[in-house]
């Protein structure tokens, strides 16, 4: 049972759940037998509201963002190094002339800052720009209404610091080896760059093997939700989607108090809507398949008792009216599913799933087999009359296999907020009206919600799954076209800077395909490196996502895999462009230099 | 000495002796220009001469006579001129880029000015790119490149960088890397302009002992001490051939 309170101003949720835990302990000391594992427990709302995996949901995008932001900052830090390495003349004349490396530092941080803040207006603009692209591909209603995608004061405020930030972090190790280049070298190199090579080109190479890795993760990461959206959609949850409506009607005020008259009320409904023409079935139950709903049960097998409550299975269960199976569309396996004077009386009749078969009486036949709750004591049982085949009460969403359950009459559980399903001939939704008018003909009070297409349902329960695979695979697009980039940059810069060498190796008998080799070679050690480094974090980072993740493994081989192979080939590929180039260098560049 | 060698024999492996009576180079009206906005500029003009196997040759003239030029011709690394150029018999005007760079791979080793070793390679790695690009096995490349250090009394030095060594062992470096593939010719381009006297002649007695060992030795040079080394020198002077001593 939920009840809402809300708490005296001062009070805090831990405090008062454990005064309300004391409460219950007190309460359950009086009624021991029926009370004894009861409890109480206060949650903030927020807590409630936001579940685990929403929560999830939303530091891993910020960790997908913060990781294609790390790839920008390592390519942005390439080209500084780059920079710095093309004004090493200049530096060592400014301190030649006096400057300190406190005093050059700062000038190139100073730079490197600078760039960061006049890029920040440009990426607001872009940011706003995809917002509205990011909100015109939602389909109206495909996510939760407390879900706001905005550019506010505290978002802006959060990217001014982050530019500063990386401003600051991805500017200061340019600087610094920038800084500490060989003055005379430098000097007498004429800014060719020699000074603090090694060095720098150690430090390129370290970024663009962060970015690698940095992309596989994320490239995972987008291939294991993008899986796991489409082996959501492939879910039907053992229903049949087509052709089938629900709603909810709620029986308000004294008049539906009584259990029979709500029960009356709902049967009477059913079978209108189910005389509408182009209604092939109707049922009404406490739930709507997939988006949850029904109840659950600790209940016991005839003749196999349990010893305590805590060793008794839990069982969900739904009430529901005559054509329940019929209008979902689930088949029923053995025996027969509940007659309509069963559905509108407690007859003591019900139909069980597959799951709850197997586990109750793996090697009997079910029918006619008997269970109860447990720690009833009426002598009250159900008996088993028919097996339907499994089918989902919660989300697609749920990585976990489909639960023992069993359907009773409608009797047992009507329920003031009422589900209604109906399949249809043609398309569902065109029969909103005329249900609508039923509805409003048997009592005109009801209010009428929730109206959604099953396909619709569907589409709600895995909303997150499309909307975090999609932008996960934006992510992953990003981050692998800035990877190769970064890839490229290094390896046609490393190309530049040894124009010379690989002029020497023409020379000396280097053929376009030894040349090819040797400039591609470059490209696959620092994408190997960086795909090795991305294979660990990715294996680390995709066991939290797990819970997320539907019908797939965080460590699906596939997954990891496919995405090796087209990563190494991208990187292979931004290494190939300029390996082409350098096989263009003429051997006379060498002799030239002299 | 740069380094020890292990005797004052030549003691390189002789190249193979070519068929007898074949020249090794033939140039006939040789030339090289470049199309500028003012017209044409000449950089060789009418070029004739030949060299026969185991000659040792000095190519010398003023600056942008076009003694570097002549010489990445005869190295096949310059695919644009006109003229017939015959080496060892085979008619090189007629090879594409791809045969040409066959014949430079078979039969020639280079010397630069500036050494142009591999920064990032030790000596005994340096020694190794010229067979690498040959096909040779791996083992063998070893059982080479260990010989070759062995005859430059490099062996202590193998495992050390360009950086870590002077000018005149870069240099020696750069001769037994030319020298390890055994070709017939070797081509030096200011062998010891960086270098100073001593250190040069050093090289030059290198080159005598290479030459003497059957190597043919075309050698750029400003230095008239240095093309005394040489048996013949070849004077340019604006792209013409000047005289043939």
């Amino acid at each position: 049972m939920q009840v809402f309170g809300r708490l005296k101003p001062g009070i805090a949720v831990g405090a008062a759940s454990a005064e309300l835990s004391s409460l219950s302990e007190k309460i359950a000391a009086l009624r021991p037998e029926q009370q004894a594992d009861w409890r109480v427990v206060a949650l903030d709302l927020r807590d409630e509201f936001i579940d685990p995996d929403t929560r999830l949901v939303i530091a891993t995008m910020m960790g997908a963002v913060t990781f294609v932001l790390l790839i920008a900052c390592a390519n942005v830090a390439n080209l500084l190094l780059a920079r710095a390495t093309s004004r090493s003349r200049e530096i060592a004349i400014r301190a030649a002339l006096g400057a300190g490396r406190g005093r050059i530092v700062r000038q190139l941080l100073t730079e490197s800052v600078l760039l960061a803040l006049v890029s920040t207006p440009i990426g607001i603009g872009i940011a706003y720009w995809l917002l509205d692209v990011i909100l015109a591909s939602i389909p109206a209603g495909d996510m939760p209404y407390y879900f706001k995608f905005e550019i506010n004061g505290a978002v802006l405020l959060y990217t001014v610091i982050v530019a500063l930030a990386t401003g600051v972090g991805f500017g200061l190790a340019p600087a610094l080896q920038a800084a500490r280049g060989d003055l005379q070298t430098s000097l007498k190199d004429g800014g060719r760059g020699s000074a603090g090579g090694v060095g720098r080109q150690r430090l390129r190479a370290a970024f663009a093997t962060a970015e690698v890795a940095l992309s596989m993760v994320l490239l995972v990461g987008a291939a294991l939700f993008f899986k796991s959206f489409v082996a959501a959609q492939n879910r039907t949850g053992g229903i049949k989607i087509d052709n089938l409506m629900t709603m909810r009607f709620f029986l308000p005020g004294a008049r539906y108090d009584s259990l029979a008259v709500m029960s009356r009320r709902v049967d009477e409904i059913a079978q209108r809507v189910e005389a509408l023409p182009g209604v092939v079935a109707a049922a009404a139950s406490n739930q709507i398949p997939l988006s949850g709903g029904g109840s659950g049960s600790l209940v016991q097998v005839e003749g196999k008792p349990v010893a305590s409550r805590a060793e008794a299975p839990s069982v969900a269960w739904t009430g529901a009216t005559e054509h329940w199976f019929e209008t979902l569309g689930v088949q029923i396996a053995r025996g027969r599913a509940l007659t309509n004077f069963e559905s509108q009386n407690r007859t003591g009749v019900a139909v069980i799933n597959e799951t709850m078969a197997r586990q109750f009486w793996p090697d009997v036949d079910p029918v006619g087999r008997r269970f109860g709750y447990f720690g009833d004591t009426t002598g009250s049982w159900f008996t088993v009359v028919g097996v339907s085949r499994d089918f989902r009460s919660g989300g697609l969403d749920d990585p976990g296999p489909i639960g023992p359950a069993y359907v009773v009459g409608y009797r047992y559980l009507p329920t003031r907020n009422t589900a209604l399903l109906i399949r249809t001939t043609g398309e569902p939704t065109q029969i909103t009206s005329a249900v609508r008018r039923v509805i409003r003909d048997a009592d005109p009070t009801l209010p009428v919600f929730q109206v959604a297409s099953m396909q619709r349902v569907r589409a709600d329960t895995i909303w997150s799954q499309r909307l975090f695979g999609w932008m996960f695979s934006m992510f992953g697009i990003v981050a692998v076209v800035l990877a190769s980039i970064g890839v490229y940059g290094v390896i046609a810069y490393g190309v530049s800077q040894r124009t010379q060498e690989i002029g020497v190796r023409v020379a000396l008998g280097a053929q376009p395909g030894d040349v090819i080799r040797l400039v591609v070679r470059g490209g696959a050690i620092l994408a190997g490196t960086g795909i090795v480094i991305g294979l660990a974090g990715a294996f680390a980072v995709t066991r939290v996502i797990q819970s997320l993740l539907v019908d797939v493994s965080a460590t699906d081989p596939a997954s990891f895999v496919s995405v090796t192979l087209f990563l190494t080939a991208v990187a292979l590929f931004a290494s190939y462009v300029p390996a082409r180039r350098a096989t263009r260098v003429d051997p006379l560049t060498a002799l030239r230099a002299e | 000495m740069f380094f020890k060698t292990r005797s004052a024999e030549p003691a390189i492996h002789p190249p193979s002796a070519p068929p007898p009576g074949v020249t090794l180079i033939s140039v006939r009206d040789l030339e090289k220009v470049f199309e500028t906005p003012a017209g044409k500029m000449y950089v060789l003009r009418r070029i004739t001469f030949d060299i026969q196997p185991g000659e040792f040759v000095s190519i010398m003239g003023p600056s942008g006579a076009g003694k570097s030029t002549l010489l990445a011709i005869l190295g096949m690394l310059d695919h644009h001129w006109s003229g017939e150029f015959t080496f060892l018999g085979e008619a090189v005007h007629r090879m594409n880029a791809r045969a040409r760079v066959g014949l430079n791979k078979q039969h020639i080793g280079f010397v630069f000015q500036q050494y142009h070793l591999i920064d990032d390679l030790t000596v005994a790695e340096n020694l190794d790119i010229p067979l690498s690009y040959r096909n040779v096995k791996k083992s063998e490349r070893e059982s080479i490149v260990a010989d070759t250090l062995d005859r430059f009394g490099m062996v202590a030095k193998k495992d050390l960088f360009p950086r870590q060594l002077s000018g005149g062992q870069q240099q020696l470096v750069a001769v037994a890397r030319a020298m390890i593939a055994q070709p017939r010719l070797i081509l030096a381009d200011e062998p010891t302009g960086n270098l100073h006297s001593s250190q040069a002649r050093e090289i030059m007695e290198l080159f005598t002992r290479l030459n003497q060992g059957g190597t043919t030795i075309i050698q750029v040079t400003h230095s008239e001490e240095n093309a005394k080394f040489g048996r013949r020198i070849i004077h340019l002077k604006d792209g013409w051939l000047d005289n043939q001593a």
